[in-house]
């Protein structure tokens, strides 16, 4: 194709990060968030996401991504080599927290997704009250959320320096504040996740 | 003033051999810049502890900032040592050679594969021919001015040991190439290689292996526009690759 894969291979990293993974991470507050509205209703939009047709393909798209995107991102991670201590400019220490956050959401959701996913836990909201009760589990969960939601939202402006969207100091200097803004937001909404079900 | 200036020079007789640290106490001058603190040790090869050593090695050629040759790292920043200047360094200054080349000896690195890189890219412009091929065509000012900055760079290296994704372990070719294939490309008589140049960049090592930490940016001693070299770069590759895939035969 280009005789050599990993232009490629780069390109489809950054674009799994945000089409399916992080509309994904969005789709995923977005039905916790029916919470707000009552057990009842965060219970029928459960309900509504088992009864969506083809539910499979996009479950295994979104788990192919995934597979595809923490693989390659672990190759990456593994050939960096961070100098915040010498070189501690902001873009520095996120690159750095890029790749942190990278490794902390692996396990998580190796665990999350277990746990939730592929074990007999029925998705209703008294089971996960009952399986958030502990103080521990609130901060993995807690931990798991910043550590998400960090890795998204700095992703969306790297995105755009990557795909040669934002070029001038302006326009990434405002994508860099838009992705603070996207990282507070989603922050708020994923902590009142957690702080609902407990 | 001291009268004295201490430098901890981090030294290594030959690639292979151990690296070991040893102080220096020169005598002080006027406006001497770290070159001219090695020199008084060329002169007076004794160290801090009053023993005879050998004279620290170090490279070095046009002294005012253009050639890169005695980049190293001053107090934990690569930069150039001839404009260190003596009386803004903190002391005792701290030498140490760059860490992301060959050490041929003590201060000296052997930076040959950022040369390797730019033959890469083809970063010149070919000859076609050594007859009269009239005036080349014209150069908007605005392209002429980017393209200046561009040509500033010295292959110093300095963004090369500052960014995170050059190192023994990643491919990454660094941002220097970058800058360099952006300005061949912009060149509009170096556009007739341009796909070759493309090729190059977006291939092995080229501009999508860049992780966005933009210390080059910050370090560059000639202040070369890099952010919108990368930028670029990543926009043209991009479109030269989606191009180049739909059109193959």
């Amino acid at each position: 194709m280009l005789g050599d894969n990993s232009y490629v291979l780069r390109k489809l990293h950054s674009l799994t990060g945000i089409i399916p993974l992080g509309l994904f991470i969005m789709e995923h507050f977005f039905i916790n968030s029916f919470l707000l509205q009552g057990e009842e209703e965060f219970e029928g939009a459960v309900n509504f996401l088992h009864r969506i047709p083809y539910l499979w393909v996009l479950e295994l798209l979104i788990a192919a991504a995934f597979v595809f995107h923490a693989g390659y991102g672990l190759y990456i991670v593994f050939t960096g080599k961070s100098n915040v201590g010498r070189y501690g400019y902001v873009r520095n220490w996120l690159f750095l927290f890029q790749r942190i956050t990278a490794v902390v959401i692996l396990v998580f959701l190796i665990v999350h997704v277990y746990t939730l996913r592929f074990s007999d836990l029925e998705i209703t909201y008294a089971a996960l009250s009952q399986a958030l009760s502990s103080g521990f589990m609130v901060a993995i969960l807690t931990l798991g959320v910043l550590a998400t939601v960090f890795h998204l939202a700095n992703g969306i402006s790297t995105f755009l320096i990557s795909w040669g969207i934002t070029i001038g100091l302006r326009a990434q200097r405002f994508f860099g504040y838009a992705s603070l803004f996207v990282f507070f937001v989603l922050l708020l909404v994923g902590i009142n996740i957690i702080r609902l079900f407990g | 003033m001291a009268d004295t200036i201490r430098l901890k020079i981090k030294r290594q007789e030959n690639a292979e051999s151990q690296p070991y640290w040893e102080e220096f106490d020169v005598p002080y001058q006027k406006n001497m810049n770290v070159i001219s603190a090695l020199m008084e040790i060329q002169l007076n090869p004794v160290n801090a502890k009053g023993q005879k050593t050998t004279p620290v090695v170090w490279d070095c050629s046009c002294l005012e900032e253009v050639c890169g040759a005695c980049t190293m790292i001053i107090n934990k920043k690569a930069r150039q040592a001839c404009s260190a200047l003596v009386d803004q360094l903190d002391k005792p200054i701290v030498l140490e050679p760059l860490t992301k080349f060959p050490v041929v000896c003590d201060l000296m690195v052997d930076r040959q594969i950022m040369f390797e890189y730019l033959k890469k890219v083809k970063a010149w412009i070919d000859v076609d021919g050594y007859y009269f091929a009239g005036p080349g065509p014209r150069v908007p000012e605005k392209v002429r001015r980017f393209a200046y900055d561009l040509s500033r760079c010295m292959t110093c290296g300095c963004c090369m040991e500052a960014c995170p994704n050059v190192n023994d372990k990643s491919t990454f070719m660094g941002p220097a190439v970058i800058a360099q294939t952006r300005l061949f490309t912009l060149h509009p008589t170096g556009e007739a290689n341009k796909e070759e140049r493309l090729d190059a960049i977006s291939g092995k090592g080229g501009v999508a292996e860049c992780g966005n930490a933009q210390n080059c940016i910050q370090v560059c001693p000639k202040g070369l526009p890099l952010r919108r070299a990368i930028g670029e770069m990543n926009r043209l590759t991009f479109s030269h690759s989606l191009k180049k895939w739909l059109k193959a035969e």
